[in-house]
């Protein structure tokens, strides 16, 4: 029985080491600002400048960096146009936000300087590292804090295109008996799991890739590391993708009128 | 369940903070990049769409203008050729008179080159005949002189310039 406590302990503290959860590098009154949080305003900041600097020397002759923003907004947009046709004005502002701060989370967490550069704090007698700059989808707040918004915003625009009446109609009709009930309330439920299924991909995938790093680091810490940090890389577009689409499936699907 | 949260850090604060902060990144970028940029890429494809329209028009002028100009050539051969026929036609005409004229006033010099050469000639005759009955009248005068009288004479000649007049007029 000793042994089985020993090693579940043993377990949790490895976990504790991989699954780091955000550590507060401050605080401000009674709200503690964590190292992700304070990324993310971070990322918020550097976005708002880009933004602001590009739309500051907007021309119809654009610049090397007016080019490529305008190209990379074009090609979401198009993307976006593809599958949500009228609705892509619509959809599009959010989906782009997704994209940009989901890729620039992503990515500034293999920046040098990330997660290495901190404090030693001494809690209950133990000394622990509280780093400055944490990568932001390497804590559940941030994902499911973004799987909420996107989730919220699909169901608005559910309500905002069909209509309360024909929204819930999706789940609940005064026809529907036994089976159809079930399939209904299963529907529901499956509404619900989507903000899991956003946000446990997103930290899971990102969470991964820093603990393949750490481990890797760990045995060579020069040249071993870097294919991996490659390998990041591809992940980092891959879910920035992978959320952008799917929130833009559930809200073209949960837009659209169901057919029974 | 609270547990699991737990274990990952997850505290309602945290997760409303990072929500406001997307709801406010959210609005920087739709207000200062996604509005600026589609406004932009919209006045870009209207300027294409345009530009294409024109040029589509210019095409249609030039295809225009080349029809007139085929029809401007394709009529100014025709009058080329009428007005190089109407000049044939005249200058046939005009070497035709010319040609006429030309015979006209050579006949009309030689019939009065003929005119002038039978004047010449009665003229000469005349002369010849004068001075032939001259000659005669001194070989008679020479040889009768003693015989006849001077009555006699006057008689002779002018008998003789009748006859002779008579031989020319015959």
């Amino acid at each position: 029985m000793q042994t089985k406590i020993e090693i579940v302990d043993s377990m949790r503290s490895r976990a504790d080491y991989f699954l780091s959860a955000p550590e507060a590098i401050g605080h401000i009154g009674f709200f503690p600002v964590t190292n992700t949080l304070f990324t993310s305003l971070l990322i918020t900041a550097f976005l708002s400048l880009i933004a602001f600097s590009v739309s500051k020397n907007l021309s119809m002759v654009p610049g090397k960096s007016q080019a490529f923003v305008e190209i990379f907004i074009e090609y979401i947009y198009k993307l976006t146009e593809q599958i949500a046709g009228s609705k892509a004005q619509v959809f599009f502002p959010w989906l782009m936000t997704f994209v940009l701060f989901i890729l620039a989370a992503n990515l500034s967490g293999l920046l040098p300087g990330f997660s290495s550069i901190g404090i030693y704090k001494i809690a209950e007698g133990t000394k622990t590292f509280v780093p400055f700059l944490h990568s932001i989808n390497a804590d559940l707040n941030s994902t499911l804090a973004l799987a909420f918004v996107s989730l919220f915003i699909t169901h608005f625009f559910a309500i905002r295109f069909l209509g309360i009446k024909a929204y819930l109609q999706k789940w609940f009709s005064t026809k529907m008996f036994g089976i159809a009930l079930f399939v209904g309330l299963l529907e529901l439920v499956s509404e619900f799991t989507k903000i899991i299924s956003l946000s446990f991909r997103l930290y899971g995938n990102i969470q991964a890739g820093k603990v393949m790093l750490k481990t890797a680091k760990s045995f060579y810490p020069y040249v071993l590391p870097l294919p991996f940090y490659l390998m990041e890389i591809m992940v980092a577009f891959i879910q920035t993708a992978v959320f952008m689409m799917l929130t833009l499936v559930f809200m073209k699907i949960l837009s659209s009128k169901q057919i029974h | 369940m609270e547990q699991i949260f737990s274990n990952f850090g997850v505290k309602p604060i945290l997760l409303s903070a990072q929500i406001v902060n997307f709801l406010i990144l959210f609005l920087i970028l739709k207000k200062l990049l996604y509005k600026q940029i589609l406004k932009i890429k919209k006045k870009k494809k209207k300027n294409i769409e345009e530009n294409l329209r024109n040029a589509d028009k210019i095409k249609q002028q030039l295809k225009n203008a080349e029809q007139a100009y085929i029809l401007k050539i394709t009529e100014a051969n025709i009058k080329a050729q009428k007005i190089v026929a109407t000049a044939s036609a005249e200058a046939i005409e005009i070497i035709a008179k010319a040609h006429q004229q030309a015979q006209y006033e050579v006949d009309l010099m030689i019939k009065k080159s003929k005119e002038n050469l039978m004047y010449e000639q009665d003229k000469a005759k005349q002369v010849m005949h004068k001075e032939y009955a001259n000659l005669v009248i001194l070989g008679i005068e020479m040889i009768t002189s003693e015989v006849l009288q001077l009555g006699d004479h006057k008689k002779i000649i002018e008998t003789r310039l009748r006859e002779l007049n008579n031989q020319n007029l015959n």
